[in-house]
């Protein structure tokens, strides 16, 4: 890659950096891990960068890989999920009291949601994504986005530790 | 959930989310470890003509024979010195092996509890994310990370009776990883050269051998997936080409003591990818079954003994015939299909071979859960 295209890349990078941490951390509940997710985005990205560069929408190309990496994560194993009685621990990055509270309290909620679920409400919600981007996004039809946001939402709505938190 | 509801939930989620400040964008070492895949990409697709050219010479029946033995490379191997030490009585909290490849030493350090468990073995590797271990009825679970260059490293915890692993390597060499507690359980960890192949780990306990893996290579990385017990065969090995499309992408199954494990090449993703699945372990739905997953944009799942093929409705109303492929020695058929661009799949229908309809479902078939 030339010195230019190393350029661009980096101002791709720079600023999307935060909000691709961000989006990991909602999906794995983990800032370190966040952060490893968002370095496995860009670095592929840069392997592609000729052709992210020309693609329509680059940015769906580096969230792809976060969602993919994230549930890729839990693939090696022979099981993509595991049910456990307890959650896990989460790790949550030094700031104020309240808000590092109420953070771990929605992270916690959204980690109790399915893998599926969690990316439906997460890419709608957060990222505001439209029902078909979110569907492109998540390789799946736009009627399994809908029932998987719905599904999200609904036990998110019945947490009691929300609800008592005033969080939703 | 009211609409209310749903203003109110990207309201606290855009405020919480938003408030965490990440480290910088390390735009450096991201770009240092595009540029390895880079080149690992372009390795594998010289690899690739390679294998082609092998092809058209040597005729395909040797190209089969010379990927199920796991692609061993011709020609005379390197010298490799490699060892493995447990921690001396001086280690820092969190590191459970060193070691070294030609001189060069490695440490290996966990960290975290729970599902943020991870290891680090030095800035030439990212970190290792482990999880919280889940080890079913494994005698170890390693997981692999890689330099981008020349050096792999496995990491992971083993099962409670296991005091010692032996790893055997092709040049004759072998390991001891002695297992180190970290966060409730025990782990080894290793670091190989890429060219070095493992041939065969074997787990001990107090009363002897437990167990023994024969790890299946993607590429230079080995894939430890199924542990079968002392004097167990497992599957004999043979090959199957599962899947392939105009734009070029194919998936292969290789059904051996490793398991069933499948490898998947498709020039619009990001790379070669596959994954690897105990017979034993098959989640079975009425028709097809979730096998490991998605790799680049091709999916892979399985189908019962009696599917011959499936009809797949994509989102955007277009139908493609997917044909189920069976392994000599594996139970189930396989299937394999490119994901859509844009969207994904509405239904599929299953039909044996006489075209008989034997169950049908909506969404993705190979995501049956």
């Amino acid at each position: 890659m030339v010195a230019s295209a190393d350029e661009e890349f980096s101002e791709f990078m720079q600023g999307r950096w935060s909000q691709l941490v961000r989006l990991g951390y909602a999906l794995s509940g983990d800032l370190q891990t966040a952060e490893d997710l968002a370095q496995t985005a860009f670095a592929r990205a840069y392997a592609s960068w000729w052709r992210v560069r020309r693609a329509d929408n680059p940015d769906a190309y580096v969230r792809r890989i976060v969602v993919n990496a994230n549930r890729n994560r839990f693939r090696k194993p022979r099981v993509s999920e595991l049910l456990t009685e307890s959650l896990p621990e989460l790790s949550v990055p030094a700031d104020g009291v309240s808000q590092r509270d109420d953070r771990a309290v929605l992270v916690q909620e959204l980690m109790r949601l399915s893998p599926g679920q969690r990316a439906a409400v997460v890419l709608r919600y957060w990222l505001d994504l439209s029902e078909a981007e979110t569907a492109a996004l998540l390789g799946c039809s736009v009627g399994n986005v809908k029932s998987q946001a719905a599904r999200g939402l609904a036990k998110l709505r019945a947490s009691a530790a929300l609800l008592e938190g005033g969080l939703l | 959930m009211s609409v209310q509801d749903e203003a109110r939930l990207r309201s606290r989620l855009g405020t919480l989310l938003g408030e965490i400040s990440p480290a910088p964008a390390p735009v450096g070492s991201v770009i240092r470890r595009g540029r390895r895949i880079s080149r690992r990409q372009q390795a594998a697709a010289a690899g690739g003509i390679a294998v082609v050219a092998a092809a058209a010479v040597l005729g395909p029946a040797v190209l089969r024979s010379e990927l199920a033995a796991g692609s061993a490379a011709p020609g005379p191997a390197p010298h490799y010195s490699v060892s493995v030490s447990p921690p001396g009585n001086a280690a820092r909290r969190g590191v459970i092996a060193t070691g070294s490849v030609n001189g060069w030493h490695w440490q290996a350090t966990l960290s975290g509890t729970g599902n943020s468990v991870g290891a680090r073995l030095g800035q030439d590797f990212p970190r290792l994310a482990i999880g919280t271990p889940y080890l079913a009825d494994d005698l170890a679970l390693l997981e692999s990370t890689s330099d981008g260059a020349s050096r792999y490293a496995y990491v992971g915890p083993v099962a409670a009776p296991v005091r010692y692993l032996t790893v055997s390597l092709a040049d004759g060499q072998q390991l001891i990883l002695r297992p180190q507690p970290w966060a409730g359980h025990r782990y080894v960890a290793m670091v190989l050269p890429a060219a070095l192949r493992v041939r065969k780990a074997v787990a001990y306990g107090r009363a002897g051998m437990l167990g023994y893996a024969v790890p299946f290579y993607f590429g230079a990385d080995a894939s430890f997936q199924t542990w079968l017990r002392p004097g167990q065969a497992g599957s004999a090995r043979a090959t199957a080409l599962i899947g392939s499309g105009s734009s070029q992408w194919s998936a292969t199954a290789y059904v051996g003591p490793w398991g069933l494990c499948v490898t998947v090449y498709d020039p619009g993703g990001i790379g070669p990818g596959g994954f690897c699945q105990a017979v034993s372990q098959v989640s079975f739905g009425l028709v097809t079954g979730q096998f490991g997953g998605v790799a680049d944009n091709v999916e892979v799942g399985l189908a019962r003994h009696d599917v011959a093929y499936l009809m797949i409705t994509r989102s955007d109303g277009s139908v493609v015939r997917v044909k189920v492929a069976y392994v000599a020695g594996y139970p189930y058929g396989l299937a394999a299909v490119l994901r859509p661009a844009h969207g994904g799949f509405a239904s599929w229908v299953a039909y044996n071979a006489h075209g008989r309809r034997l169950g049908s479902g909506k969404g993705d078939p190979v995501r049956l859960r």
